[in-house]
């Protein structure tokens, strides 16, 4: 089947027709379906509110704000605003401006009365609420308050410096007693210092006189002192050979020592074994009775010795 | 007896030629009636035809265009909806129109211009006039009336794919979530720029086609006549459609 060109032009136009005011009914943020009423309220400081603010209930977006506009017979702003269908104000509903206009937005806030009543009709007046107070009104309300506190806070400090200026003038108050002691011991340093001077700068003279000398050591001496410096490298690096060879020295005898402890090889059965000293004690006690038995009969042992075999 | 002018004069001869080209054009509406089947024709041609190439066109600057602005965002402090709200008063004020009309000056422009330059060297247009019938009326005032009319309906199309494509390619690339673009968009929205934008598309069809339709109109030479009017068709189109863009935004906004 082929469509014809007017209905194919027709459809197209109305589509777009559909989409262009679906699209800004959709962008103005008004319901695509279901319609809106308005309702106007009449405030002292619209607070920068502007066509398209938000108005909520409970946090909650339910309409936009329409226009804002001052009225000069009667000295006040009239706000008008749409609010969706579906959300029907109970006579006692008030509302407030609130929000910050720089940080979150300035908004329209509803306050619903109680549901079950008779409700506003469309194009009524919404009045503005003054008790509900944002952040900024709080602030401001608050301001004497802070005000009284800030004065009393002056009024302390006012007495504390006041405080400070009596002692400092007080000439029996501990400050000026220690300022005074500071002003003496700056004297005594100064006249110290006048009196010394001669004595002081000799000394510098001679400190500078010393640095100099140095400096023309190090500079004049420097190829003997790189010299030496290089010989004690040597020595250090011979010195380092010998803690070496110590080390494995020690590292040997330390083997030693082990076996010795251990009682191995002759030295450790000497070291370890108590009977060998037991013996040993014995051996000994016998050698005394021996000797002391030669001290006293020499000649039962030397009867059969030939003293001079050669004779 | 002929006097040869100045070239300098030429603009001036060639505005004075199109002004009146178009009166007998606006002389010629009374006879809409008879060519209504060459109107919506002519509709289809030029605005049904369109809509896949602007569409495609559309979607891709909304999707750029989001893209972009996101990236040029870098504070912290500045919320995401942000881009929803640039991006959808630049589809609405300047590319659904600029680019719709960029696109069609090289596709509708060229082809009516093709057409009448073809029919004008092949001396269709003198035969027409032979046989008693208004030319101006049969070729220039169907072109001209359809591309006023499908215009609108093409920077809407425009529009919708655009700012779609926008919201798509944010929301899926995580750089703004839909509801923020939206919200966005919302907060910063003022019904009049979408009324200017078809006011702007409206204007651009004018322009694309009755500059179209002149140039072909009065082609000599030949093919090679029907080829440079039909390149002086787009180029002149294009240009003209900045100035037009110029001087509604200085008058209007």
């Amino acid at each position: 089947m082929k469509y014809s060109n007017e209905l194919k032009v027709g459809v197209a136009i109305v589509l777009a027709v559909v989409a262009f005011v679906l699209g800004t009914r959709y962008f103005k943020d008004v319901p695509l379906l279901t319609g809106m009423y308005d309702m106007y309220t009449e405030v002292q400081d619209a607070k920068g509110l502007i066509p398209g603010n938000p108005v909520r209930v409970n946090g909650v977006k339910v309409g936009s704000v329409r226009s804002v506009e001052y009225r000069q017979e009667a000295g006040l702003v009239h706000v008008a605003f749409r609010i969706n269908n579906r959300v029907s104000l109970p006579e006692g509903t008030s509302c407030s401006i609130t929000g910050i206009d720089a940080l979150t937005g300035v908004r329209i806030e509803l306050e619903l009365a109680p549901a079950g009543g008779p409700t506003l009709p469309p194009g009524s007046l919404v009045p503005a609420s003054s008790g509900d107070e944002d952040f900024a009104s709080e602030l401001v309300a608050r301001a004497p308050l802070l005000v009284d506190r800030v004065d009393s806070v002056l009024f302390g400090i006012e007495g504390t410096i006041g405080d400070v200026r009596q002692m400092a003038f007080d000439p029996s108050s501990d400050l000026r007693m220690s300022m005074a002691a500071l002003r003496q011991s700056a004297n005594t340093l100064n006249t110290l210092l006048r009196e010394e001077k001669s004595n002081i700068s000799s000394i510098l003279a001679n400190v500078d006189t010393l640095t100099g000398d140095l400096s023309q050591l190090t500079s004049e001496k420097g190829d003997s002192i790189g010299v030496a410096i290089s010989r004690l490298n040597a020595s250090m690096a011979s010195m380092e050979q010998t803690m070496a060879s110590l080390q494995a020295t020690t590292t040997k005898l330390d083997g030693i020592l082990q076996r010795i402890d251990d009682g191995s090889g002759t030295l450790g059965r000497l070291v370890n074994d108590p009977e060998l000293y037991v013996r040993l004690d014995s051996l000994l006690t016998s050698v005394d009775g021996l000797v002391s038995d030669f001290k006293n009969n020499p000649r039962r042992y030397l009867r059969e010795m030939k003293i001079v075999d050669l004779f | 007896m002929t006097v040869t002018l100045p070239r300098i004069l030429d603009p001036f001869v060639s505005l004075g030629r199109f002004a009146l080209l178009l009166a007998r054009a606006f002389r010629s509406v009374a006879e809409l009636g008879r060519y209504s089947k060459n109107i919506f024709e002519q509709m289809v041609r030029i605005g049904i035809e369109s809509i896949p190439i602007v569409a495609l066109a559309a979607l891709f600057s909304g999707a750029v265009t989001t893209v972009q602005t996101a990236h040029q965002l870098v504070s912290p402090f500045i919320p995401v909806s942000i881009i929803g709200a640039v991006v959808v008063p630049s589809v609405i004020l300047e590319l659904g129109a600029v680019v719709t009309g960029f696109l069609l000056a090289g596709r509708v422009g060229a082809r009516i211009a093709a057409e009448l330059g073809t029919m004008r060297v092949t001396e269709q247009i003198d035969a027409l006039e032979a046989m008693g019938l208004n030319s101006v009326g049969y070729l220039i005032v169907p072109r001209v009336v359809a591309g006023v009319i499908m215009f609108p309906v093409l920077y809407i199309v425009a529009c919708v794919v655009a700012i779609a494509g926008g919201i798509f390619v944010g929301h899926y690339t995580g750089e703004v979530p839909a509801g923020e673009f939206i919200a966005g968009a919302r907060e910063f929205f003022r019904p009049f720029d979408a009324v200017f934008g078809l006011i702007k598309s409206l204007v651009f069809g004018f322009v694309i086609t009755a500059i179209s339709c002149y140039k072909g109109y009065y082609t000599r030479g030949g093919a090679e006549g029907v080829g440079r009017a039909t390149t002086e068709a787009a180029v002149t189109s294009c240009v003209y459609i900045l100035l037009a863009d110029l001087i509604l935004a200085s008058t209007l906004l």
